[in-house]
């Protein structure tokens, strides 16, 4: 069974041209699907559509066969969402925050003691959360994103401004929680993360998926004279310019 | 476990938010202190120095007291929304099955008990500075409960306005409840005011819950009724209002501090 299947989603915001134009997307249960692109290129946009926080202008998205906009209430307890930058409410210990959202989802607080144990931070479970460093911050929203056991977790830039040890610790959690058997999609600038952590990648640029398949199948695409061996960051290049010249013309 | 328990959880998940805030941020326990004791003060003490009218007085501090039950009920729920917004974590909640009205529910718990607190430094103060004692304690209660049923549908509407207009919502948020309090009549009989006023203070439901208050005074008859009456338009009137809000705030991507 797929986990998440997009069909034909346009959005557009304002009278600007389209953030999202007739996007399909299948993610496959159980895998680390990786959606790539430049600033602006409709990723966030997107989970934003998958998770039901924005409704499509047209088109559908499917969780587990469950269609998010007629049956939101139904998605909601089986999608979380992780993202690099969010902010936290000051002066709230991490195991009092995770209590909210525990509460949010009807998990029992011996889940709160469970995702801080799970993502390292049970140490700091008192601690103030907007104390913390950008890599222990990020574990914290990771714990979050965890706390209502979803099937499907989206995590959008999540390592985005950690150094390296926090960028490879957050790297490691992401394996583990896909081994448990979460279906995952991650957005991430770095391609030597996506092409590490993912089974599966799209690649969207102005709105549009340029591309799609294994890192080795998207090679394959612009293998040639040009690039011999290329690596991920020649086909990320090579395909979204090649979609927004034409986007342009 | 059923859905009645979830959503039971996600209320108590609001005023449990909101026990965050009080206790993370001291400014927020001014306004079950300070503000309060400010108005009534002021208000008491004008009063006893230019009214011999024992009435007056008890109006002063059942009016005020009123109108504290309806900020409360109806700034709880929308602060808990302003405030995740505004720490950049609305996703992370509006992505929860939380529902709209479980903000206003787990707002007014937070209400209930803050009002408990100001009930008694008014109650306490009004008899030991004024020599105000409450003498029908139930109808004055009953008057209190329809004030908060007012709050509740201030809140109702204020969530649509939240939920559309995001940040810039806040100053209606604030004044929307004292203005509505004003036009209400909270001291004194709407008559006061020129008849298009009056007319449209007689079709808020804030105006008859006043006007139980003040009954229990002697000050004019209590209009039960005419307070359903006005309430139950304005209750649909919200429910319709801020379903379409969310609607459209989902389409616009107003539920994310992202785009």
């Amino acid at each position: 069974m797929h986990a998440v299947v997009v069909k034909q989603v346009t959005k557009t915001f304002g009278s600007g041209r389209p953030a999202l134009d007739a996007v399909d997307l299948v993610i496959p249960e159980g895998e680390i699907h990786g959606l790539l692109g430049p600033n602006g290129a409709g990723k966030t946009t997107l989970i934003a559509v998958m998770v039901g926080l924005t409704l499509a202008d047209a088109g559908s998205v499917e969780v587990f066969g469950l269609d998010v906009r007629r049956r939101l209430h139904q998605v909601q307890p089986m999608v979380n969402l992780v993202r690099g930058f969010s902010g936290v409410l000051e002066k709230v210990s991490a195991r009092e925050l995770l209590t909210y959202y525990a509460l949010l989802y009807g998990a029992p607080k011996s889940r709160v003691d469970e995702v801080l144990r799970r993502t390292g931070l049970w140490e700091r479970r008192d601690g103030e959360v907007a104390t913390f460093s950008s890599g222990w911050r990020q574990r914290f929203f990771i714990a979050k994103g965890l706390i209502n056991r979803p099937r499907v977790l989206f995590l959008d830039e999540p390592t985005v401004g950690l150094d390296l040890d926090a960028a490879m610790a957050v790297r490691e959690l992401v394996r583990e929680i896909a081994r448990e058997g979460c279906t995952i999609l991650l957005t991430t600038h770095y391609m030597r993360e996506a092409e590490e952590l993912c089974g599966s990648i799209d690649l969207i640029a102005g709105g549009r998926i340029v591309a799609g398949g294994t890192p080795a199948s998207l090679k394959a695409l612009v293998r040639g004279p040009d690039h011999p061996d290329p690596s991920l960051e020649d086909v990320f290049l090579a395909l979204t310019r090649q979609s927004l010249e034409v986007g342009d013309e | 476990m059923n859905e009645t328990r979830l959503a039971a959880l996600r209320i108590l998940a609001q005023a449990y938010h909101i026990s965050l805030n009080l206790r993370r941020d001291a400014f927020r326990l001014l306004d079950v202190t300070l503000w309060p004791l400010v108005l009534f003060l002021s208000m008491g003490l004008f009063c006893q120095a230019f009214s011999p009218d024992p009435r007056a007085m008890g109006l002063v501090v059942l009016g005020c007291l009123g109108w504290r039950v309806i900020y409360h009920f109806q700034m709880e729920a929308v602060q808990i929304y302003m405030d995740n917004y505004w720490m950049g974590m609305i996703e992370h909640v509006m992505i929860s099955p939380v529902r709209w009205w479980e903000f206003i529910l787990g707002g007014a718990v937070s209400a209930l008990g803050k009002i408990l607190v100001i009930a008694a430094l008014f109650l306490g103060l009004g008899r030991a500075l004024f020599g105000v004692r409450v003498e029908a304690p139930w109808t004055v209660l009953a008057a209190l409960l329809a004030c908060a049923a007012c709050g509740l549908v201030l809140a109702v509407f204020s969530m649509g306005v939240a939920f559309l207009k995001r940040g810039d919502a806040f100053a209606f948020i604030f004044a929307f409840p004292d203005a509505i309090a004003v036009l209400s009549g909270v001291f004194y009989p709407v008559t006061v005011f020129p008849g298009p006023v009056q007319a449209l203070a007689a079709l808020l439901p804030t105006t008859h819950a006043f006007g139980l208050l003040k009954a229990t005074l002697g000050l004019g008859r209590p209009e039960p009724l005419l307070f359903l009456a006005t309430l139950v338009p304005w209750l649909a009137g919200g429910v319709l209002f801020t379903s379409w809000a969310l609607g459209r705030a989902r389409r616009l991507g107003k539920l994310v501090k992202m785009r």
